[in-house]
């Protein structure tokens, strides 16, 4: 008897669990880079995209006070890997959520166990990334929407269709998400490069306008201060840069920083470019009232040597650098204090590109 | 009952009629196939070449069920082949460490080119109208060959099969073979003799294959991780071939052999198999045509020359039905054509002394649909001086190859390549040391060495389509080896160690963005290895009833990535390179019925540069068992043909071992094959 009740007390409390949306909180504000769900974070999560068609994307669990990792976590705690190729990684509330594009998945996973609470199936619409709003999950999909997941059910609860290319990186701010609509091939390899914001109201959850950017927006942040982070480019087809977007007013003020990556912090820009042509690497602090560019992480002692991620630990303002190698061997994340002082280096898995703090 | 419930049962009950009919018809004697009429090449001989060589008849190719030039290519020493699986999956080799485009296949002697790819898909060429196969690293012994038979890494050439006749003109074969998840292959061959000196054939041949079969995917790498049973789907594969042969000896010094040769096929793609989501939107569609032909002229005792000449034409589609672009539609055309010109003449001035010059040209076109540099030319003229010495005691060849290869695009793009190769190599007779006192059974052990430079030159995907830098060069690889041969009536061994190295080795990088991919010159590999191989035919007096022939192999392989020492996989093991493997076959032929049994073990691999136990694809074993028996339908004439039904029952993956051979891709567990082929 005392088993049976103990084992309802258990469902019942599951239940509970797994009916709770996530309440709206200061992680719903702008400016916070959703990298962290704990404010004395210990741990952190570094995702590993893993290869195209390799089924090797991983998740490594990261001691940020020494710099130990476990550097295939997800599969070794689940007993199952995480699939093809990892996009994106958010914390919110108090569950990471994991996009597996190639997969087609999103994966739900307690922080504290690194267990997977939910496997949700996204079809075949073709998820990229996470933004995070009112005990919502907005997922861009190459099908040309954004995806709605309540984080009470983890159903799909709606869809909105963007009348923008391959929608990529997507931010909440005041009320909206902002889309970067990237580009698409035709059937020839031909491409053709948007260079729109859609924006998504919420409360209709319909795209209600489109901002014109620079060629091919791929990433975007929003900052404290109400404005966005985009950057756009890939510095072949077409210049590589990053810009300020005011959705107040949509105009647009040029950072003249042709990054590859940014991350933000409050009102500030964290970011790095990478020449793939010369294999050398800068970083700079953006500020993103007055736009002042600072140059980072210069003599570290650090070689980089292939630059694929860059996070900042919103509890103390540590940076994180991942660091992709050749692309086919073990990644690195590289930690550095505030002041660019090298803390450690650790191994993680193939092609770390986030790091995410719990 | 489903359809597999009953192919079973149906092979249950052949090899119980086989049984019961081996009972009945002891005393009968096998069916011994016809002698050939000698009028293609001769069969490399194993024991006396110098760069190592091995070769495959077809009888025994058969007696193990082998009836496509990959599933040969397995029973190859130092050989790996890349199988991503089913009917239908790509198959390629490489050999000794050196990439797959160093490996060239020929037929007949001549090559099969595919500039767009570098490398050909074995799983497309099946051994319906093949006299043997052979392989050889560093390249065939044949006096007379075409350059590109000299420029090569490695050489995999098939031989067609020649004409046998009795006393009839003419001579047939249909057969049909059936097996699991919806394999079926009608075949017919026909060969018809006109006049004392020329006689054609003619093969075709269709295949189908569904290759839904199931198999199990592991979620993790550890004991104990999640699995789940899973079919393969959209593995469908229909294809059919014609292949026409002349055979004429024109007379006592002059004979032309030609052949044209037709395949269309259709493949779907099923691609990795990726974890929780289900693809299958992809395939090609193919079509080959070629026509080549080799003549041969003794003019006088010191001079003999060959023409070699071929056309082809090969046309590939790709679409895919759920492509992420605005039209979710994607389809590629590409169109090869070939042009290709062979002169070769050989000259001995004395005894024993020869000098041979080789010139090859040939004009590649790739016309494609794709958004740039939609059309490629390229032309390339090698070049052969060679020469070599030969008596009883020991030979010794040297030659060096010039390549000179331009090409353009209608993009304006244009890039030249010089190369200069030399080959040296040499043969000892270690034993007997008075080759006067050897007799039938005498013994002979032979030292040997080659050493080769080769370079294959960029083919066009690396240099225009997946790369936007275009200033590559040619990869090269060095190959050392050093042998030893023993024969002794029956027995033949040969040990081989070597030492190979690739520079210059074109690698992908990205530029900008992993979208965007460069190919470089950038690439380093040592290899260091060791192949050894048995043959027995034993005639065991106890048993006088009973043919018994015993091949097997070993290999090692130390191919280390030594590109640059600050890499994380600066001298780890190439990716799906196995340290060791082997393999054994096995016949014995009874009056009652003929036994095949072969076997492949492979050792670990890695999938990646970095060796690490993510990137660990586990060794394994497969073993296939045949057994077949002929039916004479009514008594041969003397020297006059048998007709005759031939029946095989195949057991491939005896013991359903779940493997992969490329990662992601799963091997078909336990099947069946069955076949019956009528000759008269």
């Amino acid at each position: 008897m005392k088993k049976l009740i103990f084992a309802l007390a258990a469902c019942a409390a599951l239940a509970f669990v797994s009916c709770t949306k996530e309440n709206v909180s200061p992680e719903d504000n702008p400016g916070n880079n959703n990298n962290s769900g704990n404010s004395t974070a210990a741990q952190a999560y570094v995702l590993n995209e893993g290869s195209w068609g390799g089924n090797n994307a991983e998740l490594s669990l990261l001691n940020i006070e020494n710099g130990s990792a476990t550097a295939t976590y997800f599969s070794a705690v689940n007993g199952r890997g995480l699939g093809d190729v990892a996009q994106d990684l958010v914390a919110y509330g108090s569950k990471l959520y994991c996009v597996v594009w190639g997969s087609n998945t999103i994966e739900v996973i307690n922080p504290a166990t690194g267990r997977s609470i939910q496997q949700i199936s996204m079809g075949t619409k073709g998820p990229r990334y996470i933004a995070c709003y009112g005990g919502n999950v907005y997922v861009t999909c190459y099908d040309r929407t954004v995806a709605r997941i309540d984080t009470a059910s983890y159903q799909i609860t709606g869809s909105c269709s963007l009348s923008g290319l391959n929608p990529e990186g997507i931010a909440y701010c005041n009320g909206k998400l902002y889309v970067c609509n990237s580009n698409e091939s035709d059937a020839n390899y031909n491409y053709t490069f948007d260079n729109t914001l859609s924006v998504v109201d919420l409360a209709s959850f319909t795209e209600v306008k489109k901002i014109t950017v620079p060629e091919n927006p791929t990433r975007i942040k929003a900052l404290a201060n109400g404005k966005l982070v985009v950057v756009y480019g890939n510095g072949y087809n077409n210049p590589a840069g990053m810009t300020l977007v005011d959705p107040a007013t949509d105009a647009l003020t040029d950072l003249s920083a042709d990054a590859t990556g940014m991350d933000v912090m409050g009102n500030d820009i964290y970011c790095y470019k990478y020449d793939y042509a010369t294999m050398s690497a800068a970083f700079w602090k953006i500020d993103g009232n007055s736009a002042s560019k600072t140059t980072i992480l210069s003599g570290t002692g650090v070689s980089f040597v292939a630059p694929y991620g860059i996070n900042v630990n919103p509890s103390n303002g540590d940076i994180y650098v991942t660091d992709a190698q050749d692309y086919s061997s073990n990644g690195d994340v590289h930690c550095f204090a505030a002041n660019g002082t090298h803390k450690w280096s650790a191994e993680v898995a193939l092609l770390p590109s986030k790091v995410v703090f719990f | 009952m489903n359809e597999i419930k009953l192919f079973h049962r149906i092979i249950i009950c052949v090899l119980l009629l086989l049984a019961s009919a081996a009972a009945q018809a002891q005393d009968t004697s096998r069916v011994k196939t016809l002698q050939s009429v000698s009028v293609g090449a001769s069969r490399p001989v194993e024991a006396t070449a110098q760069a190592p060589v091995q070769v495959l008849g077809i009888e025994k190719l058969e007696q193990t069920g082998v009836t496509t030039l990959s599933d040969a290519a397995k029973q190859l020493s130092g050989v790996v082949l890349r199988d991503y699986g089913g009917v239908g999956g790509v198959k390629t080799v490489s050999a000794r460490g050196l990439g797959s485009q160093f490996s060239t296949l020929t037929i007949d002697g001549v090559a099969v080119n595919d500039c767009q790819n570098g490398q050909v898909d074995l799983g497309r060429y099946q051994l319906g109208n093949t006299e043997y196969v052979s392989f050889a690293n560093g390249q065939h012994n044949a006096s007379l060959q075409t350059a590109r038979g000299y420029a090569a890494g490695n050489v995999l050439n098939m031989e067609s099969r020649t004409p046998r006749f009795g006393k009839e003109n003419h001579h047939g074969k249909v057969g049909v073979e059936g097996g699991s998840f919806g394999f079926l292959s009608p075949s017919l061959l026909w060969e018809q003799r006109l006049g004392q000196r020329l006689s054609l054939s003619l093969w075709a041949n269709g295949l189908k294959s569904d290759g839904d079969y199931p198999f199990t995917l592991y979620y993790g790498n550890n004991a104990g991780d999640s699995s789940s049973r899973e079919i393969r789907n959209h593995s469908r594969v229909e294809s059919g071939t014609i292949d026409g042969n002349l055979f004429w000896n024109i007379s006592g010094s002059q004979s032309l052999v030609a052949k044209v040769h037709y395949a269309q096929s259709s493949h779907q793609l099923p691609g990795p198999v990726i974890f929780y989501t289900q693809k299958g939107s992809e395939q090609t569609a193919s079509q080959l045509f070629f026509a080549q032909g080799r003549y041969k002229n003794k003019l006088s005792e010191k001079f003999r020359l060959q023409v070699v000449g071929k056309y082809s034409r090969m046309s590939d589609t790709y679409e895919d039905s759920a492509a992420n672009n605005t039209l979710h539609y994607t389809r590629s055309e590409y169109l090869q054509n070939e042009g290709y010109l062979s002169l070769a003449g050989l000259y001995e001035p004395v005894e024993h002394l020869h000098v041979s010059l080789a010139t090859d040209a040939s004009a590649s076109t790739l016309e494609s649909n794709l958004a740039k540099n939609n059309e490629v030319q390229r032309l390339t003229s090698l070049n052969v001086l060679a020469l070599g010495y030969r008596c009883s005691r020991f030979d010794v060849d040297a030659n060096a190859v010039a390549t000179i290869a331009d090409e353009h695009t209608n993009s304006g793009l244009e890039h030249s390549y010089r190369k200069l190769s030399p080959y040296a190599g040499a043969t000892l007779l270690l034993w007997p040391l008075d080759l006067n006192d050897a007799g039938e059974t005498a013994c002979f052990v032979r030292l040997r060495y080659f050493f080769k430079e080769n370079y294959r030159l960029p083919n066009f995907s690396e240099m225009y389509f997946f790369s936007i830098t275009r200033d590559l060069n040619p990869e090269k690889a060095q190959q050392h080896n050093v042998g030893l041969t023993f024969s002794k009536g029956g027995v033949q061994a040969t040990v081989d160690g070597y030492f190979n190295r690739v520079t210059d080795k074109i690698v992908a990088i990205p530029m900008q963005s992993l979208f965007l991919w460069s190919m470089r010159n950038l690439g380093k590999v040592e290899i260091l290895g060791l192949d050894a191989n048995l043959d027995v035919d034993l005639h065991p007096k106890a048993l006088s009833w009973c043919d018994i022939a015993l091949h097997t192999n070993y290999s090692f392989q130390r191919a280390l990535d030594v590109t640059d020492p600050g890499k994380k996989n600066y001298q780890h093991q190439i990716p799906y390179t196995p340290r060791h493997s082997g393999g054994a076959t096995l016949t014995m032929l009874t009056p009652w019925v003929d036994l095949g049994y072969s076997l492949v073990a492979v050792g670990d691999r890695y999938r990646l540069g970095q060796n690490t136990e993510s990137n660990l694809v586990k060794g394994y074993v497969d073993q296939g068992v045949t057994l077949s028996r002929s039916f004479s339908l009514r008594p041969r004439k003397e020297n006059g043909l048998a007709s005759m039904v031939r029946v095989k029952a195949q057991v491939l993956n005896l013991f359903d071992v779940q493997y992969e051979v490329i990662k992601s891709y799963p091997m078909m567990g336990r099947n069946y094959r069955l076949g019956v082929s009528w000759e008269f």
